[in-house]
């Protein structure tokens, strides 16, 4: 009873949020219109705003919001660090650095996609060699990162230093987070890549629920070394996919898997799909308020992302109790 | 299991790898739809809705984006012109949507591709000659070619007649001050300056608007220094004192214009940018032969 009332409740915030992020935009389309245009009601142009603009792009956004979310829980989980986000480890400075020489050099989209993607895991690959170095413990992996982060936002002003005003301009609103790529051609690539690698995640959920008792535990009852490195990297892989598609999202990662561990409790078997679904929500709606706030702009979602995640923590520092 | 997975990874890293270039095979997108001669007209480029307003076709603009020039009715905005709102431009139900490409480096046009719509973009302009053939091919699409070619030739007859200064001065046009941005032969602006018989100091860079320090200004030891800038920062006033060695900063020849001088993006605002400029060098000259 208790599961079929859960299932129920999942199914109609998920209806709700479609239902939003398919009315919101530059301008308000209601609900039951834009559901009626989806099925090739309505007049031509509202069928041509909600089938080929807005729906494809909520629909990234919710796998993009998703891989966020499950990479910022591995992430905590592996390091123990409820601080630590998907680019705690350099992937969205390798993104961003790769993103930005493509950009500044004119190149098209898909090269920028593939210039960040090929950013990002250089950068993964980067602070996995050095944190190999210290033994791959938690510290390592996040000083590794932090430096490279570093060097690499420095290398990414330098670019911007040297390049052309109207593309250093569209670098920054790639770096803000920016879901415009969506095509319907991309949703299934994407919506695979994703699924395997959460489902990759959800084959270690015992493993993570172990590592949170510490290292020298985890290795007590079992969990290999071997285990802790395919969990960074299929955490790795998850950021690199999101930031490549869509820019620099920030604290999805980070808020979502709070929020769920609140809610739900530490067992990684119900957090992982539910920081999944948490996550993908989450990143639709900011990106549909951000289409339809400003009369004459869009805000981009990374924006969106860190102004409410930014508030969320605040409130959180303001109303909790303790003052660990 | 885990030596399973471990040898996935590679895998899950090459199909992450086939997922960007899926992305890349996406983007090819669709050619669009050939723009109609007459109809109704999004310009997402002030410097096409000004080509169009001097085309005589201003009627048919029925959406542009922020700064457009004046158009003497409402004309509905559909957004700022970095990052127009394409639902806002498929709403207008255009017959064409018209860009520069100097302008689509920001302007996310690959979703408008998406969408069907017809386009129609401009190429860039960094020289006079590019700006007439921008103009004739807008001129040819919305019928109005002879026009176009009218206009140009009155123009290259105005640039002409144009009364430059005696002798060739060294200019630098500066568009900020902190930082220092200069024009260089690759920009614009360049042509201006040679159109109204100056000399360029920042003509060899290769970035149309390099980012420049004192010591790029002084070293290049302009006659004159032309400030494009609405805030104008106090640079000149200051440096007075440390940068006399600058030729036109010790005999004053330094002059602050506001930016819409430079950027009109038509035949006839280049002419009158030129003119303008020459009629500037022109009495700074005699000021510097004084001094």
């Amino acid at each position: 009873m208790k599961r079929s009332l859960a299932v129920i409740g999942i199914i109609a915030a998920l209806a709700a949020v479609f239902a939003l992020c398919i009315s919101l935009g530059a301008t308000f389309i209601p609900p039951h219109t834009a559901l009626a245009a989806l099925i090739g009601g309505g007049d031509s142009t509202e069928r041509l705003i909600i089938a080929t603009l807005r729906v494809p792009r909520m629909l990234m956004a919710f796998a993009v919001g998703a891989a966020l979310s499950v990479s910022g829980l591995l992430y905590q989980a592996l390091f123990r660090n409820p601080l630590a986000d998907p680019y705690t480890i350099g992937t969205a400075g390798g993104a961003a650095l790769g993103a930005t020489v493509a950009i500044c050099l004119s190149l098209g989209a898909g090269a920028v996609t593939a210039a960040a993607f090929a950013g990002s895991l250089a950068a993964v690959i980067a602070v996995n060699a050095l944190a190999a170095r210290r033994g791959f413990s938690s510290v390592s992996l996040i000083v590794a990162g932090i430096a490279l982060s570093f060097i690499l936002s420095s290398a990414v002003m330098l670019v911007f230093s040297v390049a052309r005003p109207q593309l250093v301009h569209k670098a920054l609103m790639w770096l803000m987070g920016d879901l415009s790529i969506a095509r319907y051609a991309l949703l299934p690539p994407l919506g695979a890549l994703v699924a395997l690698l959460i489902a990759g995640a959800m084959v270690f959920h015992r493993r993570l629920d172990i590592l949170s008792f510490g290292p020298a535990f985890a290795r007590a009852l079992g969990v290999s070394p071997a285990a802790v490195k395919n969990i960074f990297w299929l955490s790795a892989l998850l950021a690199a996919l999101a930031v490549t598609l869509a820019g620099v999202i920030g604290f999805v990662g980070l808020i979502v898997p709070h929020i769920m561990r609140r809610s739900l409790g530490p067992a990684h078997r119900l957090l992982i799909p539910a920081s999944a679904l948490g996550g993908g929500c989450l990143l639709a709606l900011c990106d549909a308020l951000g289409r339809s706030i400003l009369p004459l702009s869009e805000v981009p979602a990374g924006v969106m992302t860190g102004f409410f995640g930014g508030m969320f923590f605040l409130v959180l520092f303001a109303t909790r109790g303790d003052a660990r | 299991m885990k030596h399973a997975i471990a040898a996935r990874l590679p895998l899950l890293a090459a199909l992450l790898v086939f997922g960007a270039l899926y992305a890349i095979a996406d983007t090819g997108a669709r050619p669009a739809p050939a723009p109609r001669a007459h109809g109704r007209i999004v310009s997402l480029s002030p410097s096409i809705t000004r080509q169009i307003m001097e085309l005589g076709a201003a009627d048919a603009i029925v959406g542009v984006t922020t700064y457009h020039p004046a158009l003497g009715r409402p004309v509905a905005p559909v957004g700022d012109l970095s990052r127009p709102s394409i639902e806002r431009i498929v709403a207008l139900a255009p017959d064409v949507v018209m860009y520069s490409r100097e302008d689509a480096d920001t302007q996310f046009t690959e979703l408008l591709a998406a969408t069907g719509l017809p386009v129609f973009v401009t190429g860039a302009n960094r020289s006079f000659e590019e700006l007439c053939d921008n103009f004739r091919s807008l001129g040819r699409l919305l019928g109005r070619g002879a026009i176009a070619e009218e206009r140009i030739a009155a123009v290259r007859a105005r640039i002409a007649a144009i009364k430059r200064p005696a002798r060739r001065l060294r200019i630098a046009v500066l568009l900020s001050h902190v930082p220092l941005v200069a024009a260089s032969g690759q920009s614009f602006i360049n042509g201006i300056i040679e159109s109204a018989g100056g000399e360029n100091v920042f003509r060899a860079s290769s970035i149309p608007y390099p980012v420049i320090t004192l010591e790029h200004l002084v070293a290049a030891r302009p006659d004159v220094l032309i400030s494009f800038t609405d805030n104008p920062e106090p640079l000149f006033p200051d440096a007075h004192g440390a940068l006399t060695a600058i030729p036109a900063v010790r005999r004053g020849a330094m002059v602050t214009l506001d930016h819409s001088h430079i950027t009109q993006y038509t035949p006839d605002g280049y002419a009158d940018a030129a003119s303008a400029l020459a009629s500037i060098l022109t009495s700074l000259e005699r000021r510097i032969d004084e001094t």
